[in-house]
């Protein structure tokens, strides 16, 4: 437990499209591996450099698929926040309906 | 019965399989993708730093493994850009193997119709004399040593292939799993790793470092170009080819990476200079590359000796050469003055250009070479303080003086005949390297000198007194703030040293007055000095040719205590393309 929790709705707001952007970014860059083009190499090079750009493309595409978790996460973070608040706040003004 | 041994016929040589022009677009989109992996890096390092909009145990696990990804992704991004330089050496390598085999093939070509040749003669003798036969054997004997030359060729060149091809499948296969991608080693060919071990530092000397890459074999340059350009790029002692294939590398790798953020605008103020800087580079190579000289077809070629965008606070470090820098007879280098900067490439780039042409124009058959340096920080302007205090030149001297010592260097065995032109404030850079530094050329010319720095006289030089050569216009306004008759700097603040064009430094002055020069003294003729078919263009141009005595002399200037300094030259009626005195080259 740490000494004090606060949350500010901006905090997320902020980061939520931040985090998209890079998804997306990563999203063009295994795109742009993927139509890399391997037909000027050697032919003794382009099975290694089919196996690199598979790869990078992977990685990429897990990268951005992360991104885009992250946003989620963070979105489902500020949902529970303001959850919790609601919900305190429904439960006091019931004790003073009491 | 006589027998000629005909050699046997060759079989043909397989050109390298690839397209150069295929592999450098493959590089780029990998350049590309590089440069988005490392901005995202640094993206989600910033979405990973804790803020004060959020405290708790939810925020900090969030930081916490949010900055982990971010840290992955750091060294993935050199890695790809390593990987991605290796396929623009190896595309590179190819253009060269590509026409090298096409020579190969002639040469074979060549062999095969001698050989066609001999045969037939030999079919079509009959009843032939003793001196006949005796001839028809000794082209037989030609030809076998001509096939034994060319079997050498082609096995060197096969092997060379296969090196190249091997380089190439080895970037690939160093840095195909996410644990090689991650290494911070990740990319670099294991050749290259083993050789850079053995790299000398500066501080051992360029002759070290001469020695060290001369005893690495093709195949673990090739790899240390591709892994280490940012070192090799600017490592006196190496080659200029070297140099030049590093700094492309890097240029190209900027141009890339800075031209994608610009179009995604998350350039910032640092990386716009950085650009501009790069773009200025780019064009000036260009102009290098593409120089023919003016009304022959001789074009020169270019190389990028010295690129450092970001050094100086953002003024950059560049130098440009016009000419082969590794095997010329004479090679000059060029010191510009205040207020150059990286994005003056392309003009500076022009002067060399023409002082190529006057010295080969006017020259004795020598190969040449001139290279523009900027490898100093110079004066930002005229308002700047440090314009009128030697700091920087002091500082720009030592430089040059290591810059100089690195191309002599390079080519050891095949020493050239140097001459360092330094002009303005450079000329005052010049007169430190050249005097507390043993600037290693054999001549020295300063043009449009405000001083000479420490030197008060010619002799001060390393290279004597006689191989000290300076042109000054009459006109121009910067010139006349040297030092003149009684008025030194050790007596008044500031000042840049003596007038080397005055009877006091005692230099061989030499004539350096435009048909385009003002009434007044100006600016204007401050820029003059490597103009075509100039006094002054001429005159440096047989320096660099290595005939400073055949220079057109001009009267020094000279301070009477009654009155103020008188330039002779003032009221002499300046020359323009006139033969042995100002035709620097043929008219377009």
């Amino acid at each position: 437990m740490t000494e004090g929790v606060y949350y500010d709705p901006l905090a997320t707001q902020i980061l939520i499209p931040r985090w998209g952007t890079q998804a997306s970014q990563l999203r063009a860059a295994a795109d742009g591996i993927s139509s890399a083009s391997t037909s000027g190499l050697p032919s003794v090079a382009q099975g290694a450099a089919g196996v690199f750009l598979e790869m990078w493309e992977t990685t990429e595409r897990r990268a951005s698929v992360a991104s885009d978790v992250y946003a989620d996460e963070l979105r489902s973070t500020h949902g529970a926040y303001s959850n919790f608040d609601d919900e305190i706040a429904r439960r006091m003004e019931a004790l003073e309906a009491r | 019965m006589t027998t000629i041994e005909v050699p046997a016929a060759i079989d043909p040589v397989d050109r390298p399989e690839g397209s150069p022009a295929d592999a450098e677009s493959l590089a780029g989109t990998l350049l590309s993708n590089a440069a988005r992996i490392s901005e995202f890096a640094d993206e989600a390092a910033a979405l990973a730093a804790p803020n004060y909009l959020w405290l708790g145990e939810a925020a900090s696990a969030y930081s916490e493994h949010a900055a982990a990804f971010a840290k992955k992704h750091e060294p993935m991004a050199a890695t790809l850009k390593r990987v991605a330089r290796g396929v623009d050496v190896f595309a590179e390598q190819l253009r060269t193997l590509k026409s090298d085999h096409t020579d190969l093939t002639g040469d074979i070509s060549t062999y095969h119709r001698d050989r066609n040749d001999l045969i037939a003669d030999v079919n079509a003798a009959d009843d032939v004399t003793e001196a006949e036969i005796a001839a028809l054997q000794e082209r037989a004997r030609g030809l076998t040593t001509q096939r034994g030359g060319l079997i050498s060729e082609i096995s060197s060149f096969t092997q060379r292939v296969t090196a190249n091809e091997d380089f190439l499948v080895q970037l690939f296969t160093g840095a195909d799993t996410t644990v090689e991608a991650r290494r911070a080693d990740g990319g670099i060919d294991p050749l290259a790793l083993s050789a850079i071990g053995g790299m000398p530092s500066a501080a051992d000397g360029p002759e070290k470092m001469a020695e060290w890459w001369a005893g690495l074999s093709e195949a673990e340059q090739e790899a240390l170009i591709a892994a280490y350009p940012e070192r090799l790029g600017s490592a006196d002692g190496l080659p200029a080819r070297a140099r030049d294939d590093a700094n492309r590398l890097l240029l190209d790798s900027d141009l890339t990476e800075l031209r994608m953020k610009e179009k995604e605008g998350t350039l910032t103020s640092d990386e716009r200079q950085r650009l501009e800087n790069a773009e200025a580079a780019e064009e000036a190579l260009k102009l290098a590359d593409d120089y023919v000289v003016p009304g022959t077809d001789e074009k020169p070629g270019g190389s990028l000796w010295l690129y450092d965008p970001a050094a100086f606070d953002g003024d950059g470090r560049v130098a440009i050469g016009v000419g082969d820098l590794d095997t010329a007879d004479d090679v000059s280098i060029q010191i510009p003055g205040i207020r150059t900067e990286m994005t003056d490439a392309p003009y500076y780039t022009d002067q060399a250009a023409n002082l190529y042409e006057s010295a080969r124009y006017n020259g004795d058959g020598s190969s040449v070479a001139t290279l523009f340096w900027l490898g100093y920080d110079a004066p930002t302007d005229w308002y700047d303080p440090a314009t009128i205090t030697e700091g920087r030149a002091a500082d720009g001297g030592e430089r040059l003086a290591t810059a100089v010592d690195g191309l002599r260097a390079s080519r050891a065995d095949d020493p050239a005949h140097m001459t360092a032109i330094g002009h303005s404030y450079g000329s005052t850079t010049t007169s430190y390297a050249a005097t507390e530094h043993d600037l290693a050329v054999d001549d020295v010319a300063l043009i449009g000198s405000p001083g000479a720095g420490p030197a008060d006289h010619a002799s001060d030089f390393s290279v004597g007194e006689d191989h000290v050569y300076v042109g000054r216009n009459s006109r121009d306004l910067v010139a006349f703030m040297g030092d003149e008759g009684w008025a030194r700097k050790d007596w008044i603040e500031g000042g840049l040293g003596v007038d080397p064009s005055s009877r006091d430094f005692d230099g061989q002055r030499f004539e350096a007055e435009s048909t385009e020069r003002g009434t007044f003294r100006n600016t204007d003729d401050h820029q003059r000095y490597f103009d075509r078919d100039s006094e002054s263009l001429y005159n440096l141009g047989r320096i660099v040719d290595g005939h400073g005595d055949d220079t057109v002399g001009a009267e020094q200037t000279y301070d009477p205590w009654w009155r103020a300094a008188v330039d002779p030259e003032k009221s002499r009626t300046p020359t323009g393309d006139l033969p042995g005195r100002s035709d620097t080259g043929l008219n377009p």
